[in-house]
């Protein structure tokens, strides 16, 4: 059984003086434990599509469904709620939270959800390790460097334990050892926790690795390959 | 976390938050300094006022303060005196025969209030004996035959100096007038010049040989009480004992002239009469002409305009104006700190909005792992209220600093003595504020980040984490 679920969703931007139909009737089912990349030119929509399977954005119509709960139905508050607990994201640019150690920015989402000091604590450093990063939990992001950085940011993801882990071209900005290391931990997890993945990218060495390929053009899905 | 956030955050661009700091610090240093200072002006003449020029404290007979002529006199003076002193609120009582006397020297003359004064007795409410420098005589004793102590300024405008003669022609309390030759003992000045220009002190011995008053009579009773300002049972007391009230055409055109209503005026004409009351059934009179509320809101007038005896007046009700500025001191604090905040709030919103337009992205991430909208606005909000406090923690240690310097030494306006003087006002000042108003202060400079904060809070919740996650 899927636990992700799009039927006929479209997202248009009106905002712009000539309305962009972003994503275009798109139907899409993932199920637990994938490692899928959606694929294609920059401006075919994967972003936007990875919004609105994460809730970032709501689509014009159509649904989408996680864990049988109908996203576009939440209301702004329970939407957050329901990102916080169940989905993980992580950008191109990293991201994170400059002020804090990679410690405390793997240990922040936990506080969000309230979990014990300890408890957290624990997790955090246990995530660094998986992402061979234990020697450098009290380093604030200036001092690493971009691949490590994105491996806080998959730790992070992580943290709050959640089923689905959405990254937006995680590996734009990193070198080959980087990206190779990265995918290397996203895949381990991906296959001793059963965690879903799906990347937006235009990567040859991330699509060389997924398990599914979407490709995407003028926000149609032109092909959905297992490999 | 978020409170760590929020203060770590606040020092990822060290610049621009150092210069709001400073901003702030150096505002609120302008703002409590000049507070501190009227206050110090305030409470140096206040001190002046009760321990100079009127006591906590004086009785006169009421008819002395309508008409200032020898003859209204508070009788068994001494008596009066005795009872005040068992009073445990009060350190020290004294008595006074006041005359408005012209005194002439051999090029000019001037005319003065001249008081009759027990020289010991004085020194206990009245501080002026420390207003004499060394080289300027010294303070009246019961050594030799008619001293006068007379101020710098009666010395400049009779154009004479110590030891010099003064001729005193004054009324006597049987209505005939007198003249006495007076020598100069000593020569005062007080930050007053108002008050130095108005009085000149002779001995109360000499004063009723020379006017012809009882030895058990004067015009005021001066008292000086433990707590200076703290007069309000002392007077009642006071009153109930000695101040007596009559409801006769006298107080009615009293009240006629006073702000009371026509309606009550009408209701007070029915029920004249010659009668004395005490204080209490004066009261109950009153209410029952009147009703209890009326009674309520006219009470002080309607007591005044009635007296008749011996009348108690307060050194609120002698010197008006300065009850009233230092009931005034607070509300400067707000208006100046007020208006300082005011403008250095536009300020830090400014740098708000400044710091949520650069931390778009970041927001953005914050907003789309799980961070709701009222933990964003929470952080923004105590980002503000930290910077801002931290602002008005610095103003209130260099408002510390610079007030312990100055409070120690003064701050030195002699080039313009002669304004201030002129009001009253000492040309030193001892700036100084109390406990509370820091307190205020700190509330303040909290609302005002709390002010300051909203508008760019609810600029960073209105993000889109969509657009905000992926903006340059």
């Amino acid at each position: 059984m899927s636990v992700i679920s799009l039927k006929n969703v479209d997202k248009i931007y009106t905002e712009t003086a000539v309305p962009v139909h972003a994503v275009n009737c798109v139907n899409l089912e993932f199920e637990e434990g994938e490692f899928a990349a959606i694929v294609g030119p920059s401006g075919c929509g994967k972003t936007t599509l990875l919004n609105l399977i994460g809730g970032l954005d709501a689509p014009t119509t159509g649904e989408i469904h996680i864990d049988q709960v109908n996203v576009g139905a939440l209301n702004k508050r329970a939407l957050t709620d329901f990102r916080m607990n169940h989905i993980g994201f992580v950008f191109q640019a990293y991201n994170l939270i400059p002020v804090l150690t990679a410690i405390e920015n793997v240990s922040f989402i936990m506080e969000l959800q309230k979990v014990p000091k300890k408890e957290r604590l624990a997790r955090a450093n246990e995530l660094l390790k998986a992402v061979g990063l234990e020697d450098r939990i009290n380093d604030r992001p200036s001092r690493l460097s971009g691949g490590q950085q994105q491996r806080v940011a998959v730790a992070r993801a992580l943290a709050s334990k959640p089923r689905f882990v959405l990254a937006d071209e995680p590996t734009a900005n990193l070198d080959s050892k980087s990206t190779n290391d990265l995918l290397d931990i996203m895949r381990e997890l991906n296959q001793k926790e059963g965690i879903t993945f799906i990347f937006s990218t235009h990567d040859k060495r991330v699509i060389d690795r997924a398990k599914r390929i979407i490709t995407l053009e003028d926000g149609k899905v032109l092909t959905d390959v297992q490999v | 976390m978020i409170r760590s956030i929020a203060w770590k955050n606040i020092w990822r661009s060290k610049l621009r938050s150092m210069v709001v700091i400073l901003a702030v610090g150096f505002g609120l240093l302008a703002g409590i300094f000049s507070v501190a200072l009227m206050n110090g002006i305030i409470l140096q003449r206040l001190s002046a006022a009760i321990n100079i020029e009127v006591g906590s404290m004086q009785l006169h007979n009421s008819k002395y303060l309508e008409n200032s002529e020898p003859q209204f006199t508070i009788p068994e003076t001494d008596k009066i005196i005795e009872n005040i002193k068992q009073n445990e609120a009060v350190a020290a009582v004294a008595k006074h025969y006041k005359m408005e006397c012209m005194l002439s020297s051999n090029r000019a003359a001037t005319g003065l209030n001249l008081v009759g004064i027990n020289p010991e007795e004085e020194k206990m409410v009245s501080q002026l004996y420390q207003f004499i420098a060394d080289s300027n005589g010294t303070y009246l004793t019961n050594e030799g035959r008619n001293p006068i102590l007379i101020s710098t300024k009666t010395a400049e405008k009779l154009k004479i100096k110590l030891r010099n003669k003064i001729i005193v022609n004054g009324v006597k309390k049987d209505g005939t007038s007198t003249k006495a030759s007076f020598r100069v003992v000593g020569i005062y000045r007080t930050s007053n010049s108002m008050f130095d220009q108005g009085n000149a002190f002779i001995r109360y011995d000499d004063a009723a040989k020379i006017f012809g008053f009882d030895a058990n009579e004067s015009h005021e009773i001066v008292i000086l009480n433990k707590e200076f300002t703290e007069t309000k049972e002392l007077k009642e007391q006071l009153q109930n004992q000695y101040t007596k009230y009559k409801l006769n055409d006298q107080a009615l055109l009293r009240a006629r002239n006073d702000s009371i209503p026509l309606a009550i005026y009408n209701q007070l004409t029915k029920a004249k009469s010659d009668e004395l009351f005490t204080k209490e059934a004066y009261e109950s009179k009153l209410q029952e002409i009147l009703g209890k509320s009326d009674f309520e809101v006219y009470e002080d007038n309607l007591l005044q305009i009635a007296e008749s005896g011996t009348s108690v007046m307060t050194w609120d009700e002698s010197s008006p104006d300065l009850a009233m500025m230092t009931t005034w001191i607070d509300l400067m604090l707000f208006i100046f700190v007020g208006i300082i905040l005011l403008a250095l709030g536009f300020g830090i919103v400014n740098t708000m909005l400044m710091v949520v337009l650069e931390r778009t992205k970041e927001l953005g991430m914050l907003m789309a792992i799980g961070m709701n909208r009222r933990k964003v606005f929470k952080m923004i909000l105590l980002e503000t209220v930290m910077l801002s406090l931290t602002g008005g923690v610095l103003g209130m240690i260099l408002s510390l600093g610079a007030i312990a310097i100055f409070k120690e030494n003064g701050l030195n306006l002699n080039a313009f003595a002669e304004g201030f003087e002129g009001m009253g006002y000492a040309s030193i000042i001892y700036p100084t504020i109390s406990v509370l108003n820091y307190i205020e202060v700190t509330l303040m400079v909290v609302f005002t980040g709390i002010l300051a904060s909203i508008y760019p809070a609810r600029r960073a919740t209105k993000l889109n984490p969509a657009e905000a996650v992926r903006s340059e």
